[in-house]
């Protein structure tokens, strides 16, 4: 992603110092987080799902 | 007139004395209040091996651990802050860049005898040395900690003391003036950056164990005669999985400890730095250490649906991302303690299936997690400054990969040779008789449930 600032220095840097900074990143890897999340539980819940039927 | 000048300029200098004092007691009680909090990482540990050890080794567990955290201590004291600042520009012990290292340096500020010993005990005029020290001394215990999980129910208790101290007033500590200060050689020279020291603490002290764990060989009854493993389970899982939270909470602590607090005679500037004195602040770490905890979690969860390896996933989430906690995006944090909470446990069978018994999974967590991160810092924080000022080294993968290597070779090579040392005087692993009928009644003087404990029902498959 690259240092966000014009020279590689942290000199009079204020602000977002974060990875990603200004570009479209961030909220790329929101999304993915988002999805790794909803996925978790729909793979969690199918799993748990076959457990019960061996005791029903 | 002038008198009213001079009354106005005595009033400012008396109002900047006292805003000095309260930024200097604020410096002090912010240091000191990061000391309990990392005690609470070993009262963790304390219940983490204690719980993953079999009922008849559970006392014995809990006296190692709780006398490493004793004597690395006093060792810290003794020799391990004068290494910090003697070593950062390598063996040559010479003044770096910054002219706070090498040997005359160290000599001035960090024994506990001769001139520097006032920097050493109370002082009125020094109100910041001593909890610096203090949490420093942390991190050295809390690297013997991570060693002692993996080398439970067969080790000598001196002998392991003695692994201890070398290792939290040694090992740790020479990566850490290597990879940490700022004058240190792999900053200078290579930007290494590992604001929460997973490379320089949580590696070093995983592969000092791996380093221990070659030559003091498996538990009795871990490995059949055609290689294969078997499970041999801690007699309180409940206590473990709580341990491992109580670490978690502990952990605010010591990545709280890595921020230096602005306008102290430490600092490098006004406000919150790095030690690298590049910028970030509480902020970045309430982001990112939660999600680091929660990714590490799911992960885990998600691959095992145990509790014991959920909650070292959580530490698992928080070492892979603790390099750059100080400037990750909090969504890409949550990714990263993902995938390594997703790895955790296929990487500790690697291990296992290598013929190395690590009962607690910590050379994984720590060490393979820690240079996972690393390694991961050095793709995403490529460019970045490693250090404050114009014309300041800049992170690389190459760099970050250096610094590994370094971190690797420091706690693979101090662990092994202490450990041979040891086992040649007999002194690493008690007799396979003591092992069989249980550390416990062998050699500590007081029964863990002499009631006995109520089995629970059969795990589920």
């Amino acid at each position: 992603m690259g240092f966000p600032y014009d020279t590689p220095s942290w000199d009079g840097v204020s602000g977002a110092i974060f990875m990603g900074s200004g570009s479209s990143a961030p909220g790329v890897f929101t999304a993915i987080a988002i999805v790794i999340c909803i996925a978790a539980l729909l793979i969690g819940n199918s799993k748990e799902a076959g457990k019960y039927k061996k005791h029903k | 007139m002038e008198e009213q000048l001079a009354e106005l300029a005595a009033q400012v200098a008396a109002m900047e004395a006292k805003g000095n004092m309260t930024n200097t007691m604020f410096a002090e009680m912010y240091y000191y209040i990061t000391i309990p909090l990392m005690i609470i990482i070993h009262a963790g540990f304390l219940a983490y091996e204690m719980g993953a050890s079999r009922a008849k080794n559970a006392l014995s567990s809990g006296v190692k651990n709780i006398l490493a955290f004793a004597f690395v201590i006093p060792a810290f004291y003794f020799f391990g802050w004068w290494v910090y600042w003697g070593f950062p520009t390598g063996f040559s012990l010479s003044a770096g860049p910054n002219g706070i290292s090498g040997a005359e340096y160290a000599n001035s500020i960090a024994w506990a005898w001769g001139e520097s010993a006032i920097y050493m005990g109370p002082n009125t005029e020094d109100q910041i040395d001593g909890v610096f020290w203090g949490a420093f001394t942390l991190f050295a215990a809390t690297t013997a900690s991570i060693m002692s999980g993996a080398v439970i129910e067969r080790i000598q208790t001196v002998g392991f003391v003695i692994l201890a101290i070398v290792l939290g007033g040694f090992s740790w500590t020479l990566a850490a003036a290597w990879g940490w200060h700022a004058d240190g050689w792999l900053v200078q020279n290579w930007g290494v950056h590992d604001f929460g020291a997973a490379g320089l603490v949580h590696a070093v002290a995983a592969f000092f164990a791996l380093g221990v764990l070659i030559n003091l060989g498996p538990r009795i009854g871990k490995f059949n005669a055609d290689g294969t493993a078997n499970d041999l389970p801690g007699h309180n899982m409940p206590f473990t999985a709580t341990g491992l939270m109580l670490i978690v909470v502990g952990f605010w602590g010591f990545l709280m400890a890595c921020l230096v607090v602005g306008g102290e005679a430490w600092s490098w500037g006004a406000n919150y730095t790095t030690i690298y004195g590049t910028p970030t602040n509480l902020g970045a770490l309430s982001f990112n250490i939660l999600m680091g905890v929660a990714g590490g979690i799911i992960g885990a969860w998600l691959f095992t649906k145990d509790p014991f390896w959920m909650m070292s996933g959580a530490l698992a989430g928080l070492i892979s991302v603790a390099s750059g906690l100080d400037i990750y995006w909090p969504s890409l944090t949550f990714i990263i303690a993902f995938s390594a909470g997703f790895l955790l446990k296929p990487a500790a069978k690697i291990l296992e299936n290598m013929g190395i018994d690590d009962a607690v999974g910590a050379v994984t967590v720590h060490g393979t997690m820690g240079i996972y991160g690393m390694l991961l810092l050095g793709v995403f924080a490529s460019g970045y400054p490693a250090l404050q000022g114009a014309d300041a080294p800049t992170v690389s993968l190459m760099g970050q990969l250096v610094g590994a290597i370094v971190f690797i070779a420091i706690g693979l090579s101090t662990g092994f040779v202490t450990s041979l040392v040891l086992k040649m005087f007999g002194m690493l692993r008690v007799p396979a008789a003591a092992e069989e009928l249980g550390l416990d009644a062998v050699k500590v003087p007081a029964q863990a449930y002499p009631e006995g404990i109520q089995a629970s029902a059969p795990p589920a498959e």
